[in-house]
């Protein structure tokens, strides 16, 4: 369990410095989303942005949180060559953030395109009746990151909530003294597409909120766990989500400190 | 016909309105009615006709002497017990040709009519029939909720909308002593009783997180159990135990709680009870050949997701392949359909849109390609494996019927909008958001146990789908689906094998 740990994420990081390398393919923009109703079994439908800068149609359907065809979506991704199935060049690792920006309903038929058949995420929370093989120590203080999306409290299905129950499974074992979570939020913020995206001061608490209340639900004890807040978010160069391996989005997020003192 | 003479029946709440000369008139009940207080073992097996066919009833365990047992007794002044409202004839629920005919074969003087919450309000003149409609006509009792709501897992909960009552039909929400002008302010919903079978399945728990609201999944304070989120059209009790609490404070009107004795009883029952459809009036019996009937929901794991285990409604998977021997053609036909059912269930796929709890704020996108299965997830039960608070717009304008017998309100969000509604909309029954006070959840409502259908007509929480028929009709319409009516049949003939 631990090897196995050990060798993702030095994938992740891998992936990572390739990602930085490869600035020119990362693109970023603010646009309505269009869905194509391409029918290749359940959530295969396609999602697709373009990006108002350039023009180009994106599809954006490898997003872990999809769009909501009503709001404008901030999206961020790294250009592929991957196959075309929905008709857009394919960004993948993609994030989409929905805004609170209304837009226009817009499906698409098919138009041949097969879609994108779904495949269940490596990473997702297990059922609780399966069992977890126990991790062994020595432990060392450790940090884990938990992402959301922009000005977002909400911890994504399979993606926070794996990220949340890995820190959480380790603490559980570990036992450290303390746990002190920062809960982040980016009040300074990035222009993107000519929108000026600062999240709410709020987020900060929020966020830190969701992660404390979840791990004392967890079994994590009250007694261990303080919180913080922080308004001025680093990018986490050699860190990804764990999912989506961009750098850009890393601001989003809560950090969890695991301290043996 | 059970006769029973009413003498028995007398309760303080019943007498004003008997003359004495009445007091002998006789009294009728349906065919396997139970009465509170009577005497007699609950059957450990049961099974009881309905339109479609059978529904069978198992209850594990130690036999109950029903006249000792507080399920079954009339532990208050209005008469009623427990069972009053979940008949084993009815799946442990009640449906509205149970609740007609217990009007006319006792002349609206059983206790399910009492006037707290058997009629559409309590101070209206309670002989009338008119009075008691929206139980007579839909099935539904008078839930009567506080407003601001109730501290939530020992936090109070400040709303983030305002309500507002625009349609009051029945003055239950806008008079000095009920509704959100009150000495003590509420909202009164009215909803359908929830079956009380297969319970296992509804505080099972198959992961760790509440995916809906992005948050670990609560636990039980005294058992430090996590909590399922599966009961009741709201959630507001979190377990069988605060349920039955509740239970006894409304519609029981019990002035006292009811004593741990009395919930480790009554929590045990229920929990030992097992109900499905067993027969079908032409596929025959449900368990030749496939798994339905009650066995395989007792004898299974619950919690399971179908998606990763036994698939939801495979029960009827052997029927797929046409086995003619020893079936008339017709028969061979209706299993066919039922089986087509399951499969259409799983695999008809149909674009669902703005239904908060899935395409909001989960990730999955509005809209999402997917199946009946996708919210109705666990193995033999059909309901959600996480926390099943979910908003198909039953109760909330544009997608409820209008339904001018049924208060309506006007929700105002105060922070974000609803992500699918906006700032202002209209609502028959703000469902979960009632109980946590969001208005993101306003319009959620928990999916319901989906076994024993047949016998508890009509459907969803506010009764809106009178027939099976009506109910698939309007998923045709909220999602586009276009079945043919074939298709139509088929799953129609599947819910009413369940
Ligand atoms: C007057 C009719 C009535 C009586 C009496 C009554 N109930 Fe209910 N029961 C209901 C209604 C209506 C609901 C659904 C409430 C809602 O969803 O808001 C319900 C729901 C339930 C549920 C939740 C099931 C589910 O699927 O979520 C349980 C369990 C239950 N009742 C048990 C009991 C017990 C135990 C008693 C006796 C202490 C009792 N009921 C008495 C009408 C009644
Ligand atoms: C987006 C999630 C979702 C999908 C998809 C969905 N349902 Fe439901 N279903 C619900 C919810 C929520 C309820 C409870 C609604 C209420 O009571 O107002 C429900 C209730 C039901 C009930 C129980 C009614 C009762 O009163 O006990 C049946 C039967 C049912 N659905 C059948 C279907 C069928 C058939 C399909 C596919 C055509 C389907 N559902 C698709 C969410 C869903």
């Amino acid at each position: 369990m631990r090897k196995v740990q050990v060798a993702v994420s030095g994938l992740l990081a891998l992936m990572t410095v390739s990602a930085v390398q490869a600035a020119t393919d990362i693109v970023e923009f603010v646009s309505c989303p269009v869905y194509r109703d391409a029918r290749a079994g359940k959530k295969s439908g396609c999602w697709l942005a373009d990006a108002p800068e350039s023009g180009s149609r994106f599809d954006i359907s490898a997003s872990p949180v999809k769009p909501d065809w009503n709001y404008a979506v901030l999206v961020q991704g790294q250009i592929t060559d991957n196959a075309d199935a929905c008709g857009g060049k394919v960004l993948n690792p993609v994030r989409v953030s929905i805004l609170s920006e209304p837009c226009p309903q817009y499906r698409l038929p098919a138009e041949g395109y097969p879609g994108n058949p779904f495949v269940r995420p490596a990473n997702i929370v297990k059922p609780l009746s399966v069992d977890r093989a126990p991790l062994t120590g020595p432990f060392e203080d450790k940090q884990f990151h938990v992402f959301f999306n922009y000005n977002k409290s909400f911890l994504s299905y399979q993606f926070g909530d794996y990220q949340l129950d890995e820190a959480a499974y380790w603490i559980l074992q570990a036992k450290p003294s303390r746990v002190v979570i920062t809960g982040f939020a980016d009040t300074h913020g990035i222009t993107v597409s000519g929108h000026e995206l600062r999240e709410k001061e709020q987020i900060a608490q929020d966020r830190a909120d969701i992660i404390v209340t979840s791990l004392l639900r967890l079994g994590v004890p009250d007694d261990t766990v303080a919180t913080q807040i922080n308004m001025a978010p680093e990018l986490l160069p050699g860190e990804t989500d764990g999912v989506s391996g961009l750098v850009t989005t890393s601001r989003w997020r809560v950090t969890i400190n695991a301290y043996f003192d | 016909m059970k006769v029973f003479c009413l003498n028995a029946l007398m309760q303080a709440s019943l007498l004003t309105m008997l003359s004495v000369s009445t007091i002998a008139a006789e009294v009728t009940y349906p065919e396997g009615w139970i009465k509170p207080g009577e005497s007699g073992t609950f059957k450990q097996s049961q099974t009881h006709s309905n339109a479609s066919g059978k529904v069978k009833v198992l209850a594990e365990g130690q036999l109950v002497e029903m006249s000792e047992h507080p399920f079954f007794q009339a532990l208050s002044e209005n008469g009623r017990a427990c069972i009053s409202c979940h008949q084993p004839s009815d799946g442990l629920s009640l449906s509205v040709k149970t609740i007609q005919d217990v009007w006319s074969g006792t002349q609206g003087r059983d206790p399910i009519f009492a006037a707290w919450d058997g009629s559409n309000c309590p101070d209206m003149p309670q002989k009338e029939k008119a009075s008691h409609s929206l139980l007579l006509d839909r099935g539904l009792f008078r839930i009567q909720m506080p407003w601001p709501p109730a501290p939530r897992y020992g936090k109070e909960v400040t709303p983030d909308f305002d309500i507002e009552v625009v349609r009051d039909p029945w003055g239950c929400n806008s008079s000095q002593k009920y509704g959100p002008d009150a000495a003590e302010p509420s909202i009164s919903v009215y909803r359908r009783p929830r079956p009380v079978a297969n319970l296992k399945y509804l505080t099972a728990v198959g992961f760790a997180y509440d995916p809906k609201q992005g948050v670990a999944l609560p636990r039980d304070e005294i058992s430090g159990e996590f909590l399922s989120g599966n009961i009741m059209s709201d959630n507001r009790s979190v377990n069988l135990k605060a349920q039955m609490q509740d239970a006894s404070g409304t519609h029981l009107e019990m002035l006292a709680a009811l004593t741990n004795e009395q919930v480790e009883k009554i929590e045990g029952f229920i929990l030992s009870i097992y109900a499905a459809q067993v027969e079908d009036n032409d596929a025959g019996k449900l368990d030749d050949g496939a798994f339905g009937g009650p066995e395989l929901l007792r004898d299974s794991k619950p919690g399971q997701l179908g998606s990763i285990g036994r698939a939801v409604w495979s029960e009827f998977e052997p029927w797929e392949e046409q086995k003619s021997t020893g079936v008339t053609p017709e028969q061979a036909d209706k299993r066919a359909s039922i089986a087509r059912g399951a499969r259409l269930f799983r695999e008809k796929m149909f674009l669902i849109s703005d239904s908060a709890g899935i395409n909001s704020p989960m990730g999955f996108g509005n809209p999402v390609l997917n199946s009946c299965v996708f919210c109705h997830n666990m193995s033999q039960m059909g309901n959600d494996v996480a926390p099943g608070q979910v908003d198909i717009g039953t109760t909330t304008k544009p997608f409820a019927e209008p339904a001018p017998e049924l208060p309506l309100f006007r929700v105002t969000c105060k922070g974000d909008p609803h992500p699918h509604y906006g700032r202002s909309f209209l609502t028959q029954d703000p469902g979960f958001g009632l109980v946590t006070g969001r208005c993101a959840d306003t319009g959620k409502i928990t999916l319901q146990s989906m076994r024993g259908l047949a016998a508890r007509a009509p459907y969803f929480s506010n009764g809106s789908a009178k027939t099976m028929g009506d109910l698939v009709d309007y998923y045709d319409r909220r999602y586009q689906i276009n079945f043919t009516e074939q298709e139509r049949q088929d799953l129609i003939n599947l819910m009413n094998s369940l």
